[in-house]
């Protein structure tokens, strides 16, 4: 379930976010509480809250006193705004230094990123259809 | 309610045998800590102390800012389980519970009737007539419901298959969240409980190790793999636990955890870097060779 | 913090409570050995009088079982429920106290119905004209119609096998089996000693009645080396 690269807490928080990024958690949507967390992988409560008090002062979950922990309104534009900011540093510059390496130059790359992506319906080249 | 636990300078002898010597330790209250050692480390000896089982020939131990030795407050919200527990074996499992009723002052009947079920042992039975398994279930039983401040099981999974284990794991962590306490756990199975954990003492020898938070033990063993000359290069000035060579390849266990840049540093050189969990990093922090 | 626990105090104070859990365990042996011996004293008296003649009190050797049979309960209740006891977060001095307690109260049991059996035997055996006589050694009373003097005699012999029993319990518990045995003259002393102080010619200037004070602080000391004994006494590794 958890493998020991990272902290677990953040292993935790990572785990939310991809899910509210991916969608299977939506706004206002209600997580499963520090005590749910524990008890069901059968961590310390005490990490599972460190895993939820980063997540909530990012502004992606939200604490409704009595009721529980839900996910912000917000939270997948919060996210999506995060991981365009972070793309071209964490995702495209290790691709273009493995490129480099290989010597594979740069017009075939985007050759293939032109190839694997769908034409929107204004014909300009989005990959994987977003919203926006 | 929890209690803290604080020793300095403990020191405690079996005749002329010495099972700790002078270990300092501080226990948080309200947090679920690890116990670790090998065998003969003294964690049993530590936590019969603590309990107020024995007294220490040297220095102090504290429960609760008090010395726990005939203390009645303190022992009162004290419970060691160790194995099977100090059970009544001769009498009715039933009966031995309605006798702690009586003096434990936070023990809840309801917790330990749907903890007999779970186990699946009956109440009008005795447990001298019970298996090794269903002995140490019921000392897991009494440790829950007794729910005491300062909740100390002692290698009670001894004997105790998987599945039973498992339940107690579960039960514990339910119970400690809804009523917080100190609780201390002494396992083999670091693999089994290590998540559960917020807090990690190792004892060694009779002394203490370390202790620290789990979270950063989990960190703080790194393997990294890959040409012999490279790894050594880099693991240069580090604390190395083990090293293994294979051809050209070597595989060395380093202490002391790798911050990002470090990181970077060895994927540059094309080195690979991966996690050590903590029963392997106590296996390598107690064995008996010494790499450097 | 540290003093401002929450954790609620005990309804009753520790020493009631486990006086009142022990003598609950020794009665319910109690009356089970006590129906046995009069059970045996009357099936004895039958036998007796169908092949031979009726001339001594029967019920007066059951005195023996009364001492060592709840000797040995004393034993197990002492060193075997020590680590019980303080594994369910209560003091050894509290388990000092109601021990003793509850081995008076015991002797006490043993006494009265000792003391009211020979009673009826005795009317029972004036009923049919049989003699009653007392043939055990040593006994303070000569007959059973003293009954303040059986009374004082039995209660002391009584009490000393409790209070031996708990000597020699937690003396094998904290000394081990070989310490533990060469220490038997002094841990049973008092029960073999006892009754013999009351009537021995070696105090002689002294009536049995001036004696019975000496038994007392016998048996206080006995009571004396228990508690020494248990106070410190550490709690044994689980045997595996």
């Amino acid at each position: 379930m958890f493998d020991g690269r990272d902290p677990i807490y953040l292993q935790i928080a990572d785990q939310i976010r991809g899910e509210i990024l991916a969608g299977t958690l939506s706004g206002q949507e209600q997580v499963m509480s520090t005590t749910q967390y524990a008890t069901t992988y059968r961590i310390n409560p005490a990490t599972a809250a460190k895993a939820f008090t980063e997540l909530v002062d990012e502004g992606l979950l939200v604490k409704r006193r009595g009721v529980g922990m839900f996910v912000a309104d917000d939270a997948r534009d919060r996210l999506l705004v995060r991981r365009r900011e972070r793309f071209f540093t964490d995702v495209v510059d290790p691709v273009a230094a493995e490129a480099r390496l290989l010597g594979i130059p740069v017009e075939q790359i985007v050759g293939r990123l032109r190839a694997t992506s769908t034409p929107g319906p204004d014909g300009s080249g989005r990959t994987a259809e977003e919203g926006s | 309610m929890s209690f803290t636990v604080s020793t300095r300078g403990l020191t405690v002898r079996y005749g002329r045998t010495t099972a700790l010597e002078g270990v300092n330790l501080e226990l948080a209250a309200g947090a679920i800590h690890g116990l670790l050692g090998r065998n003969g480390s003294g964690k049993t000896t530590l936590l019969s102390t603590i309990a107020a089982f024995r007294r220490p020939a040297a220095g102090t131990v504290l429960v609760d800012g008090e010395d726990p030795w005939e203390n009645e407050r303190v022992m009162r919200g004290m419970c060691l389980i160790r194995e099977s527990g100090d059970v009544q074996v001769d009498l009715r499992m039933r009966d031995h519970l309605g006798y702690l009723a009586d003096v434990r002052p936070n023990f809840d009947g309801d917790l330990a009737g749907r903890l007999m079920d779970t186990f699946e042992l009956d109440p009008k039975r005795r447990p001298s007539k019970l298996s090794r398994g269903k002995k140490s279930a019921f000392g897991a039983v009494v440790g829950l419901a007794s729910r005491a401040e300062l909740t100390i099981f002692d290698e009670v999974h001894l004997g105790m298959d998987a599945p039973s284990r498992f339940a107690f794991y579960d039960a514990l962590l339910a119970d400690y969240i809804e009523h917080p306490r100190t609780v201390v756990l002494s396992s083999h199975l670091i693999d089994e409980i290590q998540l559960m954990l917020e807090r990690v003492v190792i004892l060694d020898r009779g002394r203490l190790l370390l202790a620290d938070d789990a979270e950063t033990l989990r960190a703080r063993g790194v393997s990294v793999t890959g040409p012999a000359e490279a790894v050594d290069r880099f693991t240069e000035d580090r604390t190395v636990l083990r090293r293994q060579q294979l051809g050209g390849t070597s595989q060395v266990t380093v202490d002391g955890g790798l911050s990002a840049a470090d990181r970077a540093t060895a994927t540059q050189l094309g080195l690979e870097v991966g996690p050590i969990d903590l029963q392997s990093l106590f296996v390598h922090l107690t064995e008996k060779e010494v790499v450097r | 913090m540290s003093a401002t626990t929450a954790s609620p105090a005990l309804r009753w104070s520790t020493v009631t409570l486990t006086a009142r859990w022990l003598l609950r365990q020794h009665l319910r042996i109690a009356l089970w050995a006590v129906a046995i011996v009069l059970l045996a004293v009357t099936v004895a008296v039958g036998l007796v009088d169908r092949y031979g003649s009726v001339d001594i009190s029967i019920v007066q050797f059951a005195r023996q079982g009364f001492v060592w049979f709840p000797f040995s309960m004393a034993i197990m209740m002492s060193a075997g429920f020590l680590n019980v006891h303080v594994a369910s977060g209560l003091t050894r001095r509290s388990l000092g106290w109601a021990s003793i307690a509850v081995g008076l109260g015991m002797a006490g049991f043993y006494t009265v119905v000792m003391t009211a059996a020979l009673q009826l035997e005795r009317a029972v055996y004036g009923s049919r004209g049989w003699a009653q006589q007392i043939t055990d050694n040593a006994p303070v009373f000569a007959d059973t119609s003293q009954v303040g003097w059986i009374l004082v005699d039995v209660g002391l012999l009584f009490a000393s096998a409790q209070l031996s029993g708990l000597l020699v319990g937690i003396s094998y518990y904290r000394l081990g089996g070989w310490w533990g045995t060469l220490v038997l003259p002094l841990t049973v002393g008092p029960v073999l000693v006892v009754t013999p102080l009351l009537t021995t010619p070696l105090l002689d200037p002294l009536s049995s009645l001036a004696r019975v004070p000496i038994a007392v602080a016998l048996l206080g000391l006995t009571a004396a080396a228990y508690l020494v004994l248990l106070r410190r006494s550490p709690v044994r590794p689980v045997a595996t």
